[in-house]
């Protein structure tokens, strides 16, 4: 007993410390293994300038659903004194940037686009990147010079294979042991015998040994979250057939299961709520779940316009813990984690699918995120104000099938002690985005950058001729019926003899 | 100007999961008592009695589907999706063609009684039919004017909101729906003086669906005017495209069921399957009885459109319509 109690504590420390403060860097997708995005980072302004971008050649390969031009988010860590920045994208590459620089560092080339996003970790001297390919394939390398470590192949390739969907990996120590957690969704249209399933693989972060696997769903699964549930460290995941489910991340053994009203499709986020944990997960259906680690029971529900492809970002704000949620019904919504009350909500001009982040600015938490409309966007995480926004061009893709993934999250992390953004847009660019000292005035921002598309200014549709084509409308429609009415009487003194129509 | 809409589903959770999924069970047995109780009563209720079980089961369907079941009923664009995942994806094929293979189903076997008995926005662009009766009784000049006044006005007042709306999204390929709500708003333009070419006109609900289906084909994702509603979706294009079939069915009884809706010209296509329907055989003697009786102005004389005809029932009783039940290649096995 005395033991296992021991074991528990140890897994608990273990599991815990790899939610703890990273020193600024962004290890993984949405900042760390529970998937907060709240990183201890702190712009000392409220001004930001363009301090580098990455270009992809605007080379379009081709457009197909699923696929989008950047991981979902890069992964940024200190790597032999340098602060190097990793992210995939859609020409089969994973980058290792210079992110005070921008300067590629190396690449390795993986038979699939990656729209999965990276992980970073250290294992034993080493620091390690790992990420899943669209060729069935986790992949591990080294950090500093891009060698590919060790690689395990999912599912063989056949004629009939089709494109496989990798989650972010997440990374767990246990008893000493590193862990790397990342789920697959394989297909195979082999006649007579199609095999559709996702799995999630653990695996030893040091030698590729499979530790575990375990079959979890026959639809695509979301990206883990782990946090430490009464001391045992649990992976929260979704599914398309609308199930979260939480696994002993030891084992992979099924915890509990708990079936929401739609796909889920973004993956979920766990945080303590008043000293419970908790997990926050959206769905198809526009509903923000938040979901009991221990049990999996409902806690509260609420319900958003349309579709969440986002994962919600949590973080206190002014004595309360506020999640920050993007829908596709074009808002990013802030929500009372406790009560689920709607605090306030942002209208951008499109589907906001990316994950916030949430940081300080100026002395002041805001909210960082982009939008499909081509911006990225600062928000007072207290109030929905304008801090900055910034433009970016166009899609590569002169159109996109609507709620495919072609999101891409903002990332923030301290380059040489000094705070950065970092966004890989669909646009084919990753940019890096520096403080500057100096602040703008509410309803200023740096203006749109050459090529881009015209900023709609907010307030611009409130000139009072806007007012013009309801009043015609309704004057025609009124006029109408006034001829129906009017003439009724007339019309049947006339007789049958009329053409009617 | 911020978009605003209520979101009023009441079940927010799948009642019955099928094999622990968000696919439920639910609406689909729903579906199927609906479709049942409706082709029950549409052969075998007349008259009153008829209209009254064709209400209740509108208003049931609305229930159901907009207040009551968080499912939406996705048919035509869920039906090209469910094809594009069986073998990759099987569990959400199967909740993608569900409620499209029930639908098909009971059209083969009693033809549109899905249109006539069970669709909300049918039932709402019929309900609508009592602005276009205001103009019964009008010369035919001054029954034009005020249709182009509603019709302009309430142009207008759309092209107005969605302009004011307006999200950064492409027009065309992001926002088929509302593409498609405006081509009604154009082509009733058209149609409103020809009542004489209507059988005609309604042929361009094949183009619709044809149009409809290889959009959803190539991956542009189209949206229903209805998913606003039975989605309870806060979604532009989609409400845009209802407002304008609202629009539309002021204007003309049941223009979008008529001339534009892809799912009704795909049925309407699979209604001439079904060896249930309404037929006349009596010598037209231009009494004038049946005319306006037909919401889909499906009856032409004593011939009726099968593939407009949504078993509505107004017509039995009247003249010689009564059904007939003929398989396919067969003569008449029975009428009643």
């Amino acid at each position: 007993m005395r033991r296992a109690a021991a074991v528990a504590v140890a897994l608990a420390l273990a599991a815990s410390g790899l939610v703890a403060d990273d020193g600024g860097q962004w290890p993984t997708f949405h900042y760390d293994a529970a998937r907060r995005g709240h990183p201890p980072v702190r712009f000392k302004t409220c001004a930001f300038d363009e301090a580098w971008r990455f270009d992809l050649g605007g080379h379009t390969w081709r457009y197909e659903k699923g696929t989008s031009v950047w991981s979902a988010s890069p992964a940024i860590a200190q790597v032999g004194g340098r602060t190097l920045l990793f992210i995939g994208a859609y020409d089969h590459n994973l980058y290792a940037l210079d992110a005070a620089t921008g300067e590629e560092v190396w690449r390795l080339t993986t038979g699939g686009r990656l729209n999965a996003p990276p992980a970073v970790a250290r294992v034993g001297e080493r620091t390690l990147v790992f990420i899943g390919s669209g060729d069935r394939t986790f992949y591990a390398a080294d950090a500093a010079t891009g060698e590919k470590l060790w690689s395990h192949e999912t599912l063989p390739w056949s004629y009939t294979t089709g494109v496989s969907a990798p989650t972010a990996p997440v990374v767990v120590d246990i008893g000493g042991r590193t862990l790397v957690a990342v789920g697959f969704w394989n297909t195979d249209r082999r006649a007579l015998r199609t095999i559709q399933r996702s799995d999630v693989f653990a695996f030893d972060a040091a030698t590729g040994e499979v530790v575990w696997r375990r079959k979890l769903a026959d639809t695509p699964i979301t990206s883990p979250a782990m946090m430490p549930v009464d001391g045992r460290p649990l992976l929260f995941i979704g599914a398309e057939d609308g199930r979260l489910m939480a696994l002993r991340a030891t084992d992979g053994a099924l915890q509990w299961t708990f079936t929401s009203d739609h796909a889920i499709t973004a993956a979920p986020m766990a945080a303590a709520l008043k000293g419970q944990p908790a997990v926050f997960v959206g769905n198809r259906w526009g509903m923000l779940n938040c979901v009991s680690a221990k049990t999996g029971a409902l806690l509260w529900s609420s319900k958003t316009g349309h579709e969440i492809k986002s994962t919600a970002a949590i973080a206190p704000v002014e004595g309360r813990m506020k999640l920050y949620v993007g829908s596709m019904d074009r808002y990013l919504h802030c929500i009372d984690a406790s009560t689920s009350r709607s605090l306030w909500r942002f209208q951008t001009g499109k589907f906001v699918v990316s994950s916030p982040v949430v940081c300080e600015v100026a002395g002041k938490p805001a909210v960082i995120f982009s939008s499909l409309d081509n911006r990225l966007y600062m928000r007072d995480a207290l109030s929905g104000q304008k801090i900055w926004q910034f433009e970016t061009g166009d899609m590569l893709w002169p159109y996109e099938t609507r709620g495919s993934s072609l999101w891409s999250s903002p990332a923030v992390a301290e380059v040489d002690g000094e705070p950065q953004i970092f966004f890989g847009s669909y646009d084919g660019n990753l940019y890096c985005f520096k403080a500057v000292p100096r602040c703008f005035a509410e309803g200023q921002d740096l203006g749109p950058r050459p090529g881009a598309t015209p900023a709609r200014e907010e307030g611009s549709r409130s000139r009072p001729l806007v007012f013009l084509p309801p009043i015609l409308g309704l004057g025609m429609i009124v006029a109408g019926f006034a001829v129906m009415l009017t003439s009724r009487g007339r019309s049947s003194d006339a007789g049958a003899g009329d053409d009617r129509c | 100007m911020e978009l605003y809409m209520p979101l009023w589903k009441i079940v927010k959770r799948p009642l019955i999961p099928i094999r622990e999924s968000w696919q439920d069970a639910v609406p689909l047995v729903g579906l199927f008592v609906l479709l049942s109780l409706a082709v029950w009563g549409a052969l075998r209720l007349r008259g009153r009695a008829q209209q009254r079980l064709r209400r209740g089961v509108q208003v049931a369907s609305a229930l159901l589907f907009i207040i009551f079941l968080h499912r939406c009923l996705c048919a035509l664009r869920g039906w090209v999706f469910g094809l594009e995942l069986m073998g990759r994806n099987n569990l959400i094929a199967f909740g993608h063609m569900a409620i499209f293979v029930e639908i098909m189903a009971f059209t083969i076997g009693f033809g549109r009684v899905y249109c006539g008995w069970l669709c909300p926005l049918g039932a709402a662009n019929e309900a609508l039919g009592g602005v276009v009766r205001l103009r019964d009784g009008l010369s035919r000049r001054r029954s034009l004017l005020a249709g182009y006044l509603l019709l302009g006005g309430l142009t207008v007042l759309i092209v107005w909101m969605a302009w004011m709306v307006r999200p950064d999204t492409r027009f065309f390929s992001e926002n088929i729906a509302a593409v498609w709500g405006i081509l009604l708003l154009v082509l009733l333009v058209f149609a409103l003086p020809r009542a004489e070419d209507d059988l005609r006109i309604k042929r361009i609900k094949y183009a619709s669906a044809i149009g409809w289906m290889g959009l959803s084909v190539i991956g542009v994702f189209v949206t229903n005017p209805w998913c606003v509603l039975m989605g309870d979706e806060l979604d532009y294009s989609s409400l845009v495209s209802i407002m304008a079939v609202l629009a539309g069915g002021a204007v003309v009884t049941m223009a979008w069921c008529r001339y534009l809706c892809p799912l009704g010209a795909a049925v309407g296509l699979l209604a001439l399957l079904s060896p249930v329907r309404i037929v006349n055989e009596a010598q037209c003697t231009d009494c004038g009885r049946c005319q306006g009786l037909c919401p889909m102005n499906a009856i032409d004389r004593t011939e009726i459109d099968q593939t407009s005809c949504i078993y509505c029932g107004k017509c039995l009783g009247v003249c010689e319509y009564t059904w007939e039940t003929r398989l396919i290649g067969d003569e008449e096995v029975a009428a009643g």
